[in-house]
């Protein structure tokens, strides 16, 4: 029982990060509706300029905003430059274009700072509490700063005129286009809002899986996965979409090691997760391809 | 008096191919205007050729101000209200949402609230429906709500392409007096685009035909509505 509680925990923890990463992909996908498969490299790019903030002698409390506003601007500048001549291509082209972006933040990560693996300290004090030993402090620390990330866009976009214009944008650009709306610059503001989240992400997951060029990529699957299980349509889904994936990668783990503890045969254990992991997404796509939570268009005709 | 809008010349296109041949208007303020003409002839391209929506050719200036070749947005923060073909609901947004949104260039933001009450007025379903859904609302109210968004922008024009299309003839009606009312007490002047050409000389006080993307004749509704070649060959009525 205590392991399991324990399973559930850190599933929770690796959740958060998915969730974080879900959210960054659907930022973009209802704006411009692409899947940014650069997201990843993107938010792995935003957590060396941590390390390097924190290398310089800053605080982690102040290097975070700042890079996050950093990545906000590196976000809309990719999309102002490089996508905008784009908005009329075949969606293969810009799937081109991502893919050469993952390429290009890869190589200059590993240009600027090596390949060597390097350590960012958790920001999180490190105490002790009732569950101490199901949860560790960073555990703790990502899953509340998903939440306060998640409630801050919500609020964002359901309070603010800035977030209804946006959504509008998102929604009916022809329309929003007669209501004054600069469309455009709607869709670079998406791209600025996912880089950011995708930042907070970076340097959240650095501490607990350590920094190198290629520490996203499986990330990024288990995020694009979360992204689809919750619906990729919709923040709120993905952010759930990425807890689910992260408490059920574990539990299967779990119930596989359970298994084999009983009956002596090896079916499933830690090795499997992200299989398991992709074979839930297959199945929830199939029965319900909209996601979860996700908004299934209707047209009248 | 100087014309509120003005367009000579003007040609529009969609890809290769010409939609508008020739045409020139003028509207005078405080006017309604409407522009009539079978399938085709190019009314609704005309009047996304004011909002920068076609690429066109030739002239168009509001308040002696060219806008030809600027960009949509920038037009309609000119103060020109686009009531668009099919309505152009936000339809997973409210419909406070809806107005709210129509009103987010404006920096007035008290003489956005006199209009919302405003709208409110001549349009009291949509206060009873403000947290509805939009996609939800009926044709004849997401008509209104399209019309209510147009004047959120505090506009001194307002292009409306077929408002009466799809909706039952009371509705079309009510609709109809509104605009009239809308006109009369806020000023707004008005470029209407019909299909119905009686009940669009009902309303308007100057009319234009067009035939295949040209002006073929122009002048006061009663004119038009009195010179039975054109209405027979025209407006078939």
């Amino acid at each position: 029982m205590e392991q399991l509680i324990q399973q559930v925990a850190s599933g929770l923890a690796n959740g958060a990060i998915y969730a974080c990463l879900a959210l960054a992909l659907v930022m973009i996908f209802v704006s411009t509706d692409h899947i940014n498969f650069a997201q990843g490299e993107l938010a792995m790019f935003s957590a060396y300029l941590v390390w390097q903030a924190l290398a310089w002698g800053f605080n982690f409390w102040v290097a975070l905003p700042v890079v996050a506003l950093l990545s906000f601007l590196i976000g809309v500048s990719i999309e102002r430059v490089i996508l905008r001549p784009l908005h009329h291509a075949p969606v293969l082209s810009v799937v081109v274009v991502f893919i050469g972006l993952l390429a290009i933040f890869h190589s200059l990560a590993g240009a600027i700072w090596g390949h060597t693996i390097k350590a960012i300290p958790s920001p999180f004090p490190n105490f002790t509490f009732v569950g101490s030993g199901y949860i560790g402090p960073h555990q703790i620390g990502m899953i509340v700063v998903t939440v306060l990330l998640l409630v801050a866009l919500f609020a964002f976009f359901r309070f603010t005129p800035l977030g209804l214009a946006m959504r509008a944008a998102a929604q009916n650009p022809a329309s929003a286009r007669l209501a004054g709306i600069r469309v455009d610059w709607m869709l670079a503001l998406g791209w600025g809002l996912a880089a950011a989240i995708g930042a907070v992400a970076g340097s959240l997951v650095a501490p607990a899986v350590y920094l190198e060029p290629n520490m996203m990529a499986s990330i990024l699957l288990y995020g694009f996965a979360g992204a689809l299980v919750g619906g990729i349509s919709s923040p709120g889904g993905a952010v759930a979409g990425g807890f689910i994936v992260g408490v059920l990668e574990n539990l299967i783990a779990y119930l596989g090691n359970l298994f084999e503890k009983i009956t002596g045969v090896y079916i499933i254990g830690n090795g499997e997760k992200l299989t398991v992991a992709l074979i839930i997404v297959i199945t929830v796509l199939t029965l319900k391809p909209s996601g979860l939570f996700g908004r299934v268009s209707v047209k009248r005709v | 008096m100087a014309a509120l809008l003005e367009a000579s010349g003007l040609k529009a296109y969609y890809g290769q191919t010409q939609a508008l041949h020739d045409v020139s208007f003028s509207l005078e303020p405080g006017g309604i205007t409407t522009l009539l003409g079978a399938n085709g002839a190019g009314k609704t391209t005309t009047l996304r050729s004011i909002c920068g929506m076609v690429r066109t050719e030739g002239t168009i200036k509001l308040d002696g101000q060219a806008i030809s070749g600027r960009a949509t947005e920038d037009i309609i923060r000119l103060g020109v209200g686009h009531v668009p073909e099919g309505r152009g609901t936000f339809t997973n947004l409210s419909v406070g949402e809806n107005l709210r949104v129509a009103a987010y260039t404006r920096k007035d933001k008290a003489a956005a609230e006199r209009d919302l009450a405003m709208v409110f007025e001549y349009f009291p379903i949509l206060k009873a429906r403000i947290a509805q859904q939009a996609g939800t609302l009926s044709g004849g109210e997401q008509q209104m709500l399209a019309i209510s968004r147009a004047l959120m922008l505090g506009p001194r024009l307002v292009l409306l392409d077929e408002p009466s299309f799809g909706l039952a003839p009371l509705i079309v009606q009510e609709i109809f007096r509104i605009m009239r009312r809308i006109n009369d007490e806020a000023k707004v002047s008005m470029l209407l685009v019909e299909q119905n050409a009686a009940l669009a000389l009902e309303l308007a006080d100057h009319a234009y035909v067009l035939e295949t993307g040209r002006v073929v004749m122009s002048g006061k509704s009663a004119d038009v509505k009195n010179n039975e070649a054109i209405r027979k060959s025209y407006l078939g009525y």
